[in-house]
């Protein structure tokens, strides 16, 4: 049985197949853009093509993200709450919370058996603490958005950025910038912003271990040393875990494709 | 010592012709006839100052009617109403004892908010220089007075409770209107102690009405308004019994907006008539359904005001997520109703009947259970320190027992502070829980 999973984030859009037996057959991420419906059918035929499947042979398609209700392939459309614990569980079944740091929210979400969502917490209406924040930032140092994490390892020190708000921090960078702070401290200092936003979310509604990190900041391996050095512990990260909640959206197609 | 903001307000008010007799416009008319036709020009009338809830009214505009319905609004700009500006916490028997109108400007800006008018006096606040981070309540009620929409108090009593800004507020007030004023000292917590104290600061605030204007509380009003306050707790409790029995609740939005007008009005026979016909209303719909319902979906409790401009949160929680939702309020009032009724001393029970209300933040785990509630939605104003300050406190406990919170920011007066969208994945989400946890 083949089914699929799109995730219609902000920033990006991704898909997966997942096959017979349960193997991926092909992933794809896109931009998102300014038209959700036009990336997702985008992403949705790459996705086939690179699994060198049709529409035909596909069971069902589940969509998420915040793109889900606009998309015309789509079978049933689930929050990404939802997709993103189904897939951290295939992935890692023992894994009981999930930090996930996407686009334009973070949240927590704690995990039951099976990867019933038990509870989730997600960030305030700030864009601080998310994939957002560091774009900005990036843009700001005129550095690559996927550079971030290597040039935070170039150094141990790092400068405290102290405004809580996107823009105010924008502009603290530009004047570390004009007063010749190291980029990399900068960076350093951004990440731990991320890191104490991650940090107070975990504590709302408590961490239970084993925690995996989801969502495209996991990418960066800035935040995710920091984090886990904040946290004392390691945490579980997919090859690609921008793509665990369009994984989550295609278990979750296939678990009810067994029900029917 | 006046603050810069409250000399500030004193001096717009009089570039207004505020508190000259006759007002600026047209000085042969009283001067609550010109406030309440400026209340109406700003809302986007014709200024036109009449009774709409006569028959012949009956074209009247949302706004107005609402005006004319919200709370009896209108008849605090009657020249010979003795009008008291009020707070949610508000003694209220007393204020009927002692012959006065309330002017609960809290709940007016929920009345002006959901006949779409509250822009307009938070856009005078704004340009006055009330930043949008201050709360929605004070800029609406302070925009009010600053274009002389609001009637000329003579006395204002006003709390702590729930927060400081809305006390500052009417700080600002009673010096804006060089009108007399009492600090009610309203404990948060419950219990016989509390009440036996909040019992004697009544007391101190008759004796300081009865100083500041020279009336008399005649002890046979103050025994007729605990009377008349007795009357409408009876009718909560039969709405509660009902409630419980049938396992069914009033239409939040209303139920919330209809219970902060009556609290305003407890100890006059308004409030008994209103809670009487939200009892009859249940009942019928009790009567129509025909038999106890079953718990079909998952059932919420939401906690806290709602944005007040529309329903659309609550109504596509119903309705696109097939969640049941209950007041919060109604927790409240679960609390043993027959001790509070069976208390002799007036003074006693107006203090436990005032305490009934406030600390609702414990009362509602106590309905958790015999209502069945799955979950709870807490909507909290933005930047309000009061609503974020318990918000993890309640989470907390709410944990402990296996049950699950979600809270939403947002602004429940002023819309340009709220985006369906950016609330509906919350929602979406909490849906979906709620539902598969329920499914094991
Ligand atoms: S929203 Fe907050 S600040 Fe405003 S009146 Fe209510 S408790 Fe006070």
């Amino acid at each position: 049985m083949i089914t699929i999973g799109i995730d219609s984030g902000s920033l990006a859009t991704k898909g997966v197949v997942l096959g017979d037996d349960k193997k991926i057959l092909g992933s794809a991420i896109d931009l998102t853009g300014g038209r959700s419906r036009k990336s997702g059918e985008r992403v949705y035929h790459q996705v086939l093509d690179r699994a060198g499947l049709s529409e035909q042979d596909v069971a069902f398609v589940v969509t998420t993200g915040y793109g889900r209700d606009n998309l015309p392939f789509s079978g049933k459309n689930v929050t990404e709450i939802t997709c993103h614990a189904a897939g951290v569980h295939f992935l890692f079944p023992d894994v009981a919370t999930i930090l996930d740091i996407g686009g334009q929210d973070s949240k927590v979400i704690r995990i039951g058996n099976g990867g019933r969502v038990e509870n989730f917490i997600m960030n305030d209406k700030c864009a601080a603490g998310t994939g957002r924040f560091l774009e900005v930032i990036a843009k700001a140092l005129e550095v690559r958005l996927e550079d971030l994490g290597a040039i935070s390892q170039q150094t141990d020190k790092n400068v405290e950025i102290s405004s809580m708000c996107t823009v105010f921090a924008e502009t603290e960078v530009v004047s570390l910038v004009a007063e010749d702070t190291p980029v990399p401290e900068i960076v350093r200092g951004v990440h731990n912003v991320i890191v104490e936003r991650g940090e107070i979310l975990l504590g709302k509604i408590g961490l239970v271990e084993p925690v995996a990190m989801s969502g495209g900041v996991a990418l960066n391996i800035g935040v995710v040393k920091a984090l886990e050095k904040r946290l004392g512990l390691e945490l579980r990260i997919a090859e690609n875990p921008q793509l665990t909640g369009a994984l989550g959206a295609a278990v979750i197609a296939r678990n009810l494709m067994e029900k029917r | 010592m006046l603050s810069d903001k409250e000399k500030l307000l004193k001096k717009l008010m009089a570039k207004k012709g505020f508190g000259l007799p006759g007002g600026t416009a047209q000085p042969a008319k009283s001067k609550r006839s010109v406030q309440l036709e400026n209340f109406m020009r700003v809302v986007g009338n014709t200024g036109r100052a009449v009774d709409f809830s006569l028959p012949e009214h009956s074209a009247a505009s949302t706004v107005e009617r609402t005006i004319a319905n919200a709370g009896g609004f209108q008849d605090a700009y009657l020249d010979d109403s003795r009008v008291m500006f009020v707070g949610n916490v508000a003694c209220s028997e007393i204020v009927a004892a002692l012959d006065f109108v309330p002017f609960n400007g809290q709940v007016l800006s929920y009345f002006l908010a959901a006949a779409g008018a509250a822009g307009a006096f938070l856009d005078i606040a704004e340009k006055n220089h009330l930043s949008r981070d201050i709360c929605p309540v004070v800029r609406c009620v302070l925009g009010a007075a600053v274009e002389n929409c609001l009637p000329t108090p003579d006395f204002i009593t006003f709390a702590y409770f729930p927060c400081d800004s809305g006390a500052r507020m009417f700080y600002a007030l009673a010096d804006a209107y060089d009108c007399p004023w009492f600090l009610l000292d309203m404990p948060e917590r419950r219990g016989n102690a509390a009440a036996q104290y909040l019992a004697q600061r009544m007391k101190e605030m008759v004796a300081r009405v009865e100083n500041a204007l020279g009336i008399e509380a005649v002890p046979d009003r103050i025994a007729a308004a605990v009377e008349a306050s007795k009357e409408t707790m009876r009718y909560y409790e039969k709405l509660i019994s009902l409630s419980l029995a049938h396992q069914v609740c009033p239409s939040v939005h209303k139920f919330t907006t209809d219970t902060t007008t009556h609290l305003s009005r407890m100890g006059s026979p308004g409030a008994t008539q209103g809670v009487r016909l939200c009892y009859e209303e249940l009942l019928d719909s009790v009567e129509t359904a025909g038999q106890i319902r079953a718990k079909e979906r998952p059932r919420v409790i939401w906690d806290g005001l709602m944005p007040f401009y529309n329903n659309e949160i609550i109504r596509y929680m119903e309705e696109g997520c097939g969640l049941e939702v209950m007041s919060n309020l109604l927790p409240a009032m679960t609390q043993n109703i027959g001790g509070l009724l069976a208390e002799k001393d007036p003074y006693m029970y107006m203090a436990r009947r005032q305490l009934h209300f406030a600390g609702i933040d414990d009362t509602k785990f106590d309905v958790l259970e015999p209502y069945g509630i799955d979950g709870i939605i807490r909507f909290n104003q933005w930047g309000c320190r009061r609503h974020l300050s318990v918000n993890q406190i309640i989470r907390d406990r709410l944990t402990q027992s296996g049950m699950v919170m979600l809270d939403i920011d947002g602004d429940f007066i002023d819309s340009r502070g709220y985006s369906f969208s950016q609330v509906k994945i919350r929602i979406d989400a909490f849906a979906e829980m709620l539902k598969n946890r329920s499914e094991v």
